[in-house]
C-alpha cells in the first residue's frame, strides 16, 4: 500500500520552479517535460485495440479502440442500405459452455461485464443485426475469472491429500470460517454415503425453507453450499442472488417472496447447530456495528482478502466438533459444545 | 526442531517522487518523512539486535523506486537539508515545552535524541546513503533482501508478455547494483498473481514470491498444509502466503496493536496546532500547513475528539509495545503447538507480510515492536523461530506442489483497487505505449546511433513510470487524485512524444535532456529488454 500523508501538492500547491543549477538543461521549459494537465492525451491511438480484464469473479472490462471508422467501411462492404440494418455490438461468449450475450456498444468504447466466478471469456466487437450473421471486427484474448472458494480437487499423494473434513480445520484456522463451513457441509454430504446427491446440504436446505432446492449438477455442488454459508454469515439474500447460477438464484428468489424470515442467518443456524452440532461465533471485543461488518466480509461474496485489514473486519471463527481431534487446545473464546459428531 | 517457523516480510516501496524542476515539493516529503520515521529507525534497530547477539531474520523487500531515490545525490541533500530544519525545530521545541507546557517535554526530547540519532547514522555511518545499510545487514545475514516489480507494475494489468517480464527483469538487474547478488524472493506488487507469471519469475532466476492467503487456500489441489506451508508451483517457483491472524494483529484499527490508548496519535500533528509564525521557518517557501512528525498527543481511547486527546508519554508507550512484543509471541506459540497437533507432528510456518511504512509511520511505536520481538524471540523462548522464507526452502521439508489461484491483497482480494471506474481509463494508454515500444525495440535490434539509444533508454522509463500501480491505487483511495493523474499522463505523453521523434528519425535532443534530468531512474536500463523472445 503506498505512503500517503495527509495534504498533498494538490491543497499546497507548491513553491514557483526554479531550476536547479545541476540541470544540463535548465532553460528548456518545454511543455512536454512540464508536469501540465491541460493536454489531453490521445483519443485514439494508430491501429486496432481490444481487451478483455478481469477485476473480480464477478467483473469483466472491456475497451476497444477502432483506427478507422468501422461504419465506413461496412458501409464499403455492403452498401448503405444493408449497412443502416446494423448496430455496433458486444458479444460476451463463455468459452466452456458456449453460452453468448449480445450488448449494444456504448459510444465510450468501454463495457463492465457482469459475469460468473472460475469461468473463462471471450469478447467481441462487431455489427449486430436481428436475424443476421454478427460480423466480428474485434476479437479479445480469453480473460479467467478467479474461483471464489476451494478447489474440488485433492491431492492424490499419500503425503499431501487431505480430507474434506480435516480441510475445513485448516481453512478455519486461517480465518476463512465461511470455507470451512462449505467443506464441513461437504465432508457431512461424503460421510452421508450419497455424496452425488449432496443429501446433507439439500436436507439442511430443506429443513431452511421447507421446500427441495432444485437439482444442481456435481460441480454446482459447492455452490449450493456456498449459498448456505453465505446465509448463515448473514449476508442479505439480495445480495447473494446476482452471484448465483440461474437455477440456484431463481429458487433463492421464490424462498424470499415465499417465506422471506425462513432465510434468517438465526433460523439457518439453528438448523445447523441441531443437525450438525456446528456453532458459530464472533469475537466478543465486536460491537453490533461491527460484527454486522464481520458478516459482510463472509467469504463466499467478496472473496478473501480485507481491505488491507484498514475495515474492522475480522472473520468469526466456527466450532465444529470434528475440530476436537489433533487440537491440544482452542482459544478460549470459543464457545464449548456438547454436540458430538463423527470426527475426520 | 521448533514448534514453528515465523517470516517476517516487510515491503518498503514507494513510487518513485522527484522534482527536481522544483526546489521542495510537498510529495517528496513522503519519502523524507518515511526515511526518519521508518528506513533509519528499523536499520538502527536491526542493527543493535545483531550486535546484542538477538540474531534476527527476516525477508525485506527495499523496491527498486525506494533505491533509486535512496541513492539519488539530489534526494539524498534534499532529505540532509529536511533532517536539520526538523532537529533545529526540536530544539526548539525543547525550549518551548520546558518554560510553557513541561506536559509535553518528554515527547519533545524524543523527538530530539532520536532525530539526533537519524543524523549520526545518515551522516557519519552511512554517509547519506542507507542502501547500505540495507546491504550491510544482508551481508550480516540479518535481512533476506528481495525484490519487486521495477516500479511496482501491477503485473495483471499488464497488457503484453514483453513489459511484463520487463518488470521483473528490470528489477532484478536493479537488485544486483544496489545489493550485488541475485534475490532470492520478489513481493509481487500488491501481491497480485494470475497464472503464468511464476514462469516470468523462473526465467529470471527467482525462487518464491509473495502472496496473499486465498492464493493458496483456493489453489489446486487443495493444500494441505493451508497457508502454514509454502507450496510450490508446477514450475518450481514456491508461494509463501499470509496468515490472516497476525495480519490482523497487526493491520486491524479494532483488534490491533497500533490502535492502543497508550500510542502515539498520528492525526494530531505540530505542524497544525502551533502558531504558523513559530513554525514558519520550518514549513516549505509556500508557508503553508503540513504533517511535520512532531506529535504530542497519544490515542488516548477510540471515540475521544482530536482537541481532548491526552500527552503521549513515550515511556509508557515503550513498555506497551514490549507488552504487545509478547502476546504476539505468546499468540504465535499457541498457534504454532496447535497447528503441529493438527499436522501430524509438521511444524508449521507463518508468514507475516505489511506494509514497512506502517512500523514507524502509522504506528509510530512498530520499530521498537519489532525490536522487543526480536529479543523476546530469541532470548526468552525456544517454540518459535525466526526464518526468511528462503530459509524455510533451504530446510529441506516436503512442499506441496499447487497451482496458486489469480488473487491481490487489495480490498476485496482481487483487483478492484486497480481497475475500477475511476482508473480504467489509464489501461489503453497504457497499453498501447506497451506494445509501441516492443515494437520499436524490436525494430532497433541494435541501437543505430547514440541519441536513438538514449531515447529508446527513456522510452522505457516513461513506461516503467506510467505503470506504476501508485497511480491507480491514489486515484481508487481518492488521495492525492490530482498529483497521481498528472504523474500519469506526464509519463505517457513524453513517452508518445519521444516514440513519435524516433519514428520519424527526428529527435530533439534538448528536450530528451530535460526528461531524461527529470526521470533519471534506472540509469543501467537497457531497452532491448523490451524485445520480443
Amino acid at each position: 500500500m503506498p505512503f500517503i500523508f495527509p495534504g498533498s501538492s494538490e491543497q499546497f500547491p507548491a513553491a514557483v520552479p526554479v531550476p536547479l543549477p545541476e540541470s544540463p538543461t535548465a532553460a528548456v521549459r518545454d511543455k512536454l517535460a512540464a508536469l501540465s494537465v491541460d493536454e489531453p492525451l490521445p483519443e485514439v491511438y494508430a491501429g486496432d485495440l481490444i481487451r478483455l480484464l478481469t477485476q473480480s469473479p464477478y467483473r469483466l472490462y472491456l475497451y476497444w479502440n477502432h483506427a478507422r471508422d468501422p461504419f465506413a467501411t461496412l458501409r464499403k462492404a455492403v452498401g448503405e442500405h444493408v449497412a443502416s440494418h446494423y448496430r455496433l455490438a458486444l458479444r460476451l461468449i463463455d468459452v466452456e459452455s458456449g453460452e453468448e450475450s449480445f450488448y449494444e456498444a456504448p459510444p465510450a468504447r468501454s463495457y463492465w461485464f457482469n459475469v460468473r466466478p472460475g469461468r473463462q471469456y471471450r469478447a467481441f466487437v462487431g455489427f449486430y443485426a436481428p436475424e443476421r450473421p454478427f460480423v466480428r471486427l474485434l476479437t479479445s484474448e480469453i480473460a479467467r475469472t478467479p474461483r471464489v472458494s476451494v478447489s474440488p480437487l485433492t491431492d492424490e499423494t499419500p503425503e499431501f491429500h487431505i480430507s474434506a473434513a480435516r480441510f475445513a480445520v485448516v481453512l478455519n484456522d486461517a480465518g476463512y470460517a465461511s470455507d470451512a463451513l462449505e467443506m464441513t457441509l461437504e465432508a457431512a454430504d461424503e460421510a452421508s454415503g450419497e455424496a452425488n446427491l449432496a443429501a446433507v446440504t439439500r436436507a439442511l436446505a430443506r429443513n431452511l425453507t421447507g421446500t427441495d432446492a432444485p437439482f444442481v449438477a456435481d460441480d454446482a455442488l459447492s455452490e449450493m453450499r456456498a449459498l448456505l454459508a453465505g446465509l448463515a454469515f448473514g449476508v442479505p439474500p439480495e445480495s447473494l442472488l446476482p452471484l448465483l447460477s440461474k437455477p440456484l438464484a431463481a429458487w433463492l428468489k421464490e424462498m424470499m417472496t415465499l417465506d422471506r424470515r425462513a432465510l434468517d442467518a438465526s433460523h439457518l443456524l439453528d438448523i445447523l447447530r441441531s443437525s450438525l452440532a456446528i456453532e458459530l461465533e464472533y469475537d466478543e471485543r465486536f460491537d453490533a456495528e461491527t460484527a454486522d461488518a464481520v458478516r459482510r466480509a463472509a467469504r463466499f461474496v467478496w472473496g478473501a482478502s480485507e481491505v488491507q485489514m484498514q475495515s474492522p473486519t475480522r472473520v468469526p471463527h466456527i466450532w465444529m466438533p470434528s475440530m476436537n481431534q489433533g487440537l491440544v487446545s482452542r482459544p478460549a473464546h470459543w464457545r464449548t459444545t456438547q454436540a458430538s459428531r463423527r470426527s475426520d | 526442531m521448533p514448534n514453528g517457523y515465523f517470516s517476517l516480510v516487510l515491503h518498503a516501496h514507494l513510487p518513485f517522487v522527484r522534482h527536481p524542476e522544483h526546489p521542495e515539493f510537498l510529495e517528496e516529503d513522503w519519502l523524507y518523512e518515511a526515511m526518519t520515521e521508518v528506513y533509519l529507525p528499523l536499520i538502527f534497530v536491526f542493527s543493535s539486535l545483531q550486535r546484542s547477539g538477538a540474531r534476527p531474520r527476516l525477508a525485506m523487500n527495499v523496491s527498486p523506486p525506494l533505491c533509486e531515490m535512496l541513492a539519488d545525490p539530489l534526494l539524498q541533500s534534499r532529505y540532509t537539508r529536511h533532517l536539520e530544519n526538523l532537529l533545529a525545530l526540536t530544539e526548539k521545541e525543547i525550549t518551548r515545552t520546558t518554560q510553557e507546557a513541561p506536559e509535553f517535554l518528554p515527547a519533545a526530547r524524543m523527538y530530539n535524541e532520536t532525530l539526533s540519532a537519524a543524523r549520526r547514522l545518515w551522516m557519519d555511518v552511512y554517509g547519506q546513503n542507507i542502501v547500505r545499510g540495507f546491504r550491510e545487514l544482508q551481508e550480516e545475514g540479518v535481512l533476506e533482501i528481495i525484490t519487486c516489480g521495477a516500479t511496482h507494475g501491477f503485473l495483471p494489468l499488464i497488457s503484453t508478455t514483453e513489459a511484463r517480464r520487463a518488470q521483473i527483469d528490470i528489477a532484478v538487474t536493479n537488485y544486483r547494483k544496489h545489493f550485488g547478488r541475485q534475490p532470492r524472493g520478489i513481493w509481487l506488487p500488491e501481491c497480485a498473481y494470475e497464472p503464468g507469471i511464476e514462469t516470468l519469475l523462473a526465467d529470471a532466476g527467482i525462487e518464491y514470491f509473495i502472496a496473499d492467503t486465498h492464493a493458496i487456500l483456493y489453489g489446486e489441489p487443495r493444500p494441505r498444509y493451508g497457508v502454514f506451508s509454502p507450496v510450490r508451483c508446477p514450475n518450481g517457483v514456491a508461494v509463501f502466503a499470509r496468515d490472516l491472524e497476525t495480519s490482523q494483529q497487526v493491520w486491524s484499527s479494532i483488534i490491533g496493536y497500533p490502535g492502543d490508548p497508550a500510542y502515539r496519535e498520528f492525526y494530531r500533528d505540530l505542524g497544525w496546532d502551533a502558531p504558523l509564525e513559530y513554525l514558519r521557518p520550518h514549513l516549505h517557501a509556500d508557508g503553508e500547513r503540513r504533517h511535520l512528525g512532531l506529535k504530542y498527543h497519544r490515542i488516548t481511547g477510540r471515540d475521544v475528539a482530536q482537541d481532548e486527546k491526552l500527552p503521549y508519554d513515550p515511556a509508557t508507550a515503550r513498555r506497551r509495545a514490549a507488552e504487545n512484543a509478547s502476546h504476539f509471541i505468546g499468540e504465535r506459540i499457541k498457534q504454532a503447538v496447535q497447528l503441529r497437533a493438527s499436522f501430524g507432528g509438521r511444524p508449521p510456518h507463518v508468514t507475516s507480510p505489511y506494509d514497512a511504512e506502517l512500523y514507524g509511520h502509522w504506528w509510530y511505536e512498530g520499530p521498537q515492536f519489532i525490536d522487543f520481538l526480536f529479543r523476546q524471540l530469541h532470548w526468552n523462548q525456544k517454540e518459535i523461530e525466526a526464518i526468511s522464507p528462503g530459509d524455510f526452502l533451504d530446510s529441506g521439508i516436503a512442499v506441496q506442489t499447487q497451482q496458486p489461484s489469480q488473487s491481490s491483497w487489495g480490498a476485496e482480494g482481487y483487483f478492484k483497487v486497480w481497475l475500477n471506474e475511476d482508473n480504467a481509463w489509464m489501461y489503453p494508454h497504457q497499453q498501447a505505449a506497451e506494445i509501441r515500444l516492443t515494437a520499436l525495440a524490436n525494430a532497433h535490434a541494435e541501437p543505430p546511433d547514440p541519441l536513438t539509444h538514449r531515447a529508446l533508454n527513456q522510452l522505457a522509463r516513461e513506461l516503467l513510470l506510467a505503470q506504476s500501480s501508485d497511480w491507480a491505487f491514489q486515484i481508487y483511495q481518492g488521495t492525492t487524485v490530482e498529483y497521481a493523474t498528472r504523474r500519469f499522463r506526464s509519463h505517457i505523453r513524453r513517452f508518445n512524444a519521444i516514440a513519435q521523434e524516433i519514428e520519424a528519425g527526428d529527435i530533439n535532443e534538448e528536450r530528451l535532456a530535460e526528461i531524461e534530468h527529470r526521470d533519471n531512474i534506472f540509469a543501467e536500463l537497457d531497452y532491448r529488454t523490451y524485445r520480443t523472445r
